[in-house]
C-alpha cells in the first residue's frame, strides 16, 4: 500500500475539487430548471418563485414558473409596471426547510429590486413565510398548510384552498361518489398529513367509515406489507397524497396483491399533472389511470374572459410544452397573483412592496362602483382612467378574508383522451362549509 | 400473525434488491478503502441509461444487462479518472468520502439536467403472482431474487475458489503483501471497480423495475439503507453485506407490518444501531483493519 502524507498542495487540490463540484453541481442545477424558462434579468423588477425544483416536489417549481412567465408575459407586453419590466426569478427550496432559508435569505440579499414573491409551497412555508414577512414582500402561497387559515403575517396571501379545506373536499367527493368504506393513504410529510384531520372529521360527518388510516414512509422500494393491510380492511376507494414516486409504487403494489385490479383512488393532484400522470400511469398502467384516478383538486378555469388571454399567452411561451399547464391550478394561481402584484403596484403609483401591500386588496376585492378587469392591460386603463378596480382572473374570483385567505370550490377530474383535464363532478365552497359544520 | 409472516416474504424481496447495491459497495470499499458514496449515481445512471434500451423494444433481461454494463463501464471510470489522480495525489481516506459525495452530487444534477426532474417507467411484463401461504410473490419478484442469490453466489464462487478471488482477498486483506508476493494489484483494483459497477448497475435497474416509476433523485433514495446493509455485515465482507440486506430488509417490513408504517426505516435503523453496539465492526467484521487508500 503506498502511503503518501498529505501537505498543502493536495489539501488544496482537495478543497478546490470538492468546492469545484459543489458549484458545477449548482450550476447545472439552474440549467435543469432553466430549461423551463427560469430567469429573472438585472433592472427588471423581481418576483421570486420559490418553490422546490429539485428534490421528491420537483413538480411544483415549473407549474407555478409557468403561470408566473404567462403573466409577466403579458404585463410587459402592456408596457410593465410604471415603466418598468418584470421577470420571475427561480428560488429553489429542494422543498426542504434547511435549503429553503438559506436560499430565500441569499434571494432577499442580493435582489435589491425583488418586489414580490409566489410560493412558498407547504414543504418550506413554515420556515419561510416568517421571513418574508419580516422583510415585507409580499408572497402568494401555494402552501394549504392550516396554520396560515388564520394567519396574521402581514404580507401572506392565498388564493388557493387552504389543505384543510382539501380534505373536506374529498370527504364530500366520497359521499357524492357513494363510498362508505373509505381508506386514508398518505406520506409522512407536513404537506402530505395537513389533509388528514380534515378528512377524518369530514367522513365522521358523512357516517363514513375510515377503515384503515396509514401514513406511509416515502420512496421505498415496497410497501407490500401496507397493502396487505389496507386490502384485508376491504375499502371501496383509497383516499391518498404523496410523492408521485412513493404513489407509484403503493398502487402497483396494490395491482399486484389485489389479483391485477387497482381500487378506484382519489388525490389532490390534477389529472393531467404530467409528472404525477407520468408516475401512476407508468407503474399501473394508462387504462387503469384514467378509470380509477379521481383528483379533487382547487377549482381551475377552462374557460372566461380572463382564461382566453391566460390559455393565448401561455401557449406563446417559450417553455417545454406549455399546453401541459393549461388548466393546472397551480399555474393558473401564480398567473393572477402577479397580476395582482402588478395592478396593486399600479395602484399605488410604487413598486415599493411595504407601500403597495395595502393595494392587494383593493385591487380584488369587490366594491360599489368597482370596474371588473380581467386582465392587466384592462386594469391599467381603467387605473390611468381614475376607476377603482376588481380583477376577476383566470383563476375565478379572488374575494381575500381579514387573513388574506381567498377560497374557490374544488374540481373533481380525471384524465382524459390527449391526457387532458374531463370535469366529473364539483364540490363547492358550500358542500366544504356543511362538512365541516359536523367536524 | 399472517401480516408478519407476509411482511418476512415482502422483506426477503426488499432484501434482495438492497444486496446487490450493498455487495458491490463494500467489495469495492473491502478492496480499495474508498468509500463511494458516488455509487448512487452510478445507480442512477445505469438506470436511465437501460429505459432508453428498454423504450427501444429491449427486453428486461437485455436492459439489466445493459444496465450492468454500464455500471461496470461507468465505475472503472469513476476510479480511473476522477478518484485515482485524488489517491495518486496522497489524498486520505475521509477526503475521498467528500469527495465521492461531490461526484454523487455533480451526476445528480447532470442526470437532471439531462432527463428533468419528471418519472419514467421500464416496460417489464405482467406476471403471476404466486402465494405460499400468507406470502404473495410476483414472478418480477423472484427473478429479482433469483437475480441476487446467483450474482451474489457467482461473486462468492469467485472470492473463494479462482485465482482471481484469491489475489482481491489477498489485495484486501493487505495489499502491499499482495503486491510483494506477486499479485497485480493495479489490475485487481480496476477488475474489482468493474465488478461493483455490474453490481451497481443491476442494482439500479432492480430498483427501477420495483419502484415501478423512478426520478433522477431514486437511486440516491436507496443509498442510506445500502450503505447500512454494508456497515451491518461487517464493511469490505461481501457475504456480511447480504446478511445484512436480509436483517434490514426483513425488520423494516416486519416493523411496517406490527407497528405504524412510517416507523419503517426508524425500526431499521435502531436495529442497526443496537447490533452496532453488540457488534462495532459489523456481524463479520475484517480482520484487518487498514487506514488508507490503496493505489
Amino acid at each position: 500500500m503506498k502511503r503518501i502524507i498529505c501537505g498543502s498542495r493536495p489539501r488544496l487540490l482537495v478543497a478546490g475539487g470538492v468546492i469545484s463540484a459543489l458549484l458545477i453541481g449548482q450550476g447545472l442545477s439552474n440549467i435543469g430548471v432553466s430549461a423551463s424558462g427560469a430567469s429573472g434579468s438585472s433592472g427588471s423588477l423581481v418576483i421570486a418563485n420559490i418553490q422546490p425544483f429539485s428534490g421528491p416536489d420537483a413538480a411544483f417549481g415549473p407549474e407555478q414558473q409557468a403561470g408566473c412567465l404567462t403573466a409577466i408575459g403579458k404585463i410587459n407586453g402592456a408596457g410593465g409596471v410604471l415603466g418598468k419590466k418584470l421577470s420571475c426569478q427561480v428560488v429553489d427550496t429542494k422543498g426542504d426547510p434547511v435549503d429553503a432559508i438559506p436560499a430565500v435569505d441569499k434571494a432577499i440579499a442580493t435582489t435589491s429590486n425583488l418586489v414580490g414573491a409566489i410560493g412558498p409551497s407547504s414543504d418550506e412555508a413554515s420556515a419561510v413565510v416568517p421571513i418574508l414577512n419580516t422583510d415585507r414582500i409580499p408572497m402568494f402561497a401555494n402552501t394549504g398548510q392550516k396554520e396560515f387559515d388564520k394567519s396574521s403575517y402581514k404580507y401572506f396571501y392565498r388564493i388557493l384552498a387552504a389543505d384543510d379545506s382539501g380534505g373536506y373536499a374529498f370527504a364530500v367527493w366520497c359521499k357524492q361518489a357513494g363510498y362508505t368504506r373509505v381508506a386514508a393513504v398518505f406520506g409522512n410529510t407536513v404537506s402530505s398529513q395537513a389533509n388528514v384531520p380534515t378528512l377524518i372529521a369530514g367522513l365522521k360527518h358523512y357516517h363514513i367509515r375510515l377503515v384503515v388510516n396509514q401514513s406511509i414512509a416515502q420512496d421505498q422500494s415496497s410497501y407490500q406489507t401496507e397493502v396487505t393491510q389496507l386490502l384485508a380492511a376491504k375499502p371501496q376507494v383509497i383516499v391518498s397524497e404523496a410523492d408521485p414516486q412513493s404513489e407509484a409504487t403503493y398502487l402497483a403494489n396494490v395491482k399486484q396483491l389485489n389479483n391485477g385490479t387497482v381500487l378506484p383512488f382519489v388525490g389532490p393532484i390534477p389529472a393531467s399533472q404530467p409528472d404525477w400522470t407520468a408516475a401512476i400511469s407508468g407503474a399501473i398502467g394508462s387504462a387503469d389511470y384514467a378509470a380509477k384516478y379521481r383528483s379533487v383538486h382547487p377549482y381551475s378555469a377552462t374557460s372566461g374572459a380572463a382564461f382566453s388571454v391566460y390559455q393565448a399567452t401561455l401557449l406563446k411561451q417559450s417553455i417545454p410544452k406549455p399546453k401541459q399547464w393549461l388548466n393546472d391550478p397551480y399555474a393558473q394561481a401564480p398567473y393572477d397573483a402577479v397580476t395582482i402584484m402588478a395592478l396593486a403596484m399600479l395602484d399605488a403609483h410604487s413598486t415599493k412592496p411595504s407601500i403597495y401591500n395595502a393595494d392587494i386588496v383593493k385591487v380584488t376585492n369587490p366594491g360599489s362602483g368597482k370596474v371588473v378587469v380581467h386582465t392587466f392591460a384592462q386594469g391599467k386603463s381603467a387605473l390611468a382612467a381614475g376607476h377603482q378596480i376588481q380583477y376577476s382572473g383566470v383563476f375565478a374570483d379572488v374575494v381575500f378574508n381579514k387573513y388574506h385567505n381567498s377560497t374557490s370550490g374544488f374540481a373533481v377530474t380525471k384524465v382524459g383522451p390527449n391526457k387532458t383535464e374531463v370535469s366529473v363532478g364539483f364540490v363547492s365552497s358550500a358542500n366544504i362549509a356543511s362538512a365541516s359544520s359536523g367536524g | 400473525m399472517n401480516i408478519a409472516i407476509a411482511a418476512l416474504g415482502f422483506g426477503i424481496v426488499t432484501a434482495a434488491i438492497l444486496s446487490l447495491g450493498a455487495v458491490g459497495f463494500t467489495l469495492q470499499y473491502g478492496v480499495t478503502n474508498v468509500l463511494n458514496l458516488a455509487i448512487a449515481g452510478v445507480m442512477s445512471g445505469a438506470e436511465y441509461v437501460s429505459l432508453e434500451i428498454n423504450r427501444h423494444g429491449a427486453n428486461i433481461w437485455l436492459t439489466i444487462a445493459v444496465g450492468a454494463v454500464f455500471g461496470a463501464v461507468a465505475s472503472y471510470a469513476l476510479n480511473r479518472f476522477i478518484y485515482m489522480p485524488f489517491i495518486r495525489r496522497g489524498v486520505r481516506a475521509f477526503a475521498m468520502v467528500i469527495i465521492s459525495l461531490a461526484v454523487w452530487t455533480i451526476i445528480q444534477y447532470v442526470v437532471l439536467a439531462i432527463v428533468g426532474p419528471g418519472y419514467s417507467s421500464l416496460r417489464v411484463p405482467v406476471t403471476h403472482t404466486y402465494s405460499l401461504g400468507a406470502i404473495r410473490i410476483t414472478g418480477t419478484q423472484i427473478s429479482v431474487v433469483l437475480i441476487a442469490i446467483v450474482a451474489l453466489l457467482a461473486l462468492e464462487a469467485t472470492l473463494r475458489f479462482t485465482l482471481f478471488g484469491k489475489a482481491i482477498r489477498a489485495t484486501a486483506t493487505n495489499a502491499p503483501l499482495a503486491r510483494a508476493s506477486g499479485v497485480n494489484v493495479g489490475r485487481v483494483i480496476d477488475l474489482t471497480w468493474l465488478i461493483s459497477g455490474v453490481f451497481s448497475g443491476i442494482a439500479g435497474v432492480v430498483i427501477a423495475i420495483t419502484v415501478s416509476s423512478f426520478s433522477y433523485s431514486t437511486a440516491g433514495d436507496f443509498l442510506v439503507p445500502l450503505i447500512a446493509a454494508a456497515i451491518l455485515g461487517g464493511v469490505g465482507r461481501p457475504l456480511g453485506a447480504m446478511v445484512g440486506a436480509l436483517i434490514v430488509g426483513v425488520v423494516s417490513e416486519v416493523g411496517a407490518a406490527l407497528t405504524n408504517p412510517s416507523y419503517k426505516n426508524v425500526i431499521a435503523f435502531a436495529m442497526l444501531g443496537i447490533v452496532l453496539v453488540v457488534r462495532p465492526s459489523g456481524l463479520f467484521p475484517e480482520r484487518v483493519q487498514r487506514k488508507d487508500v490503496v493505489l
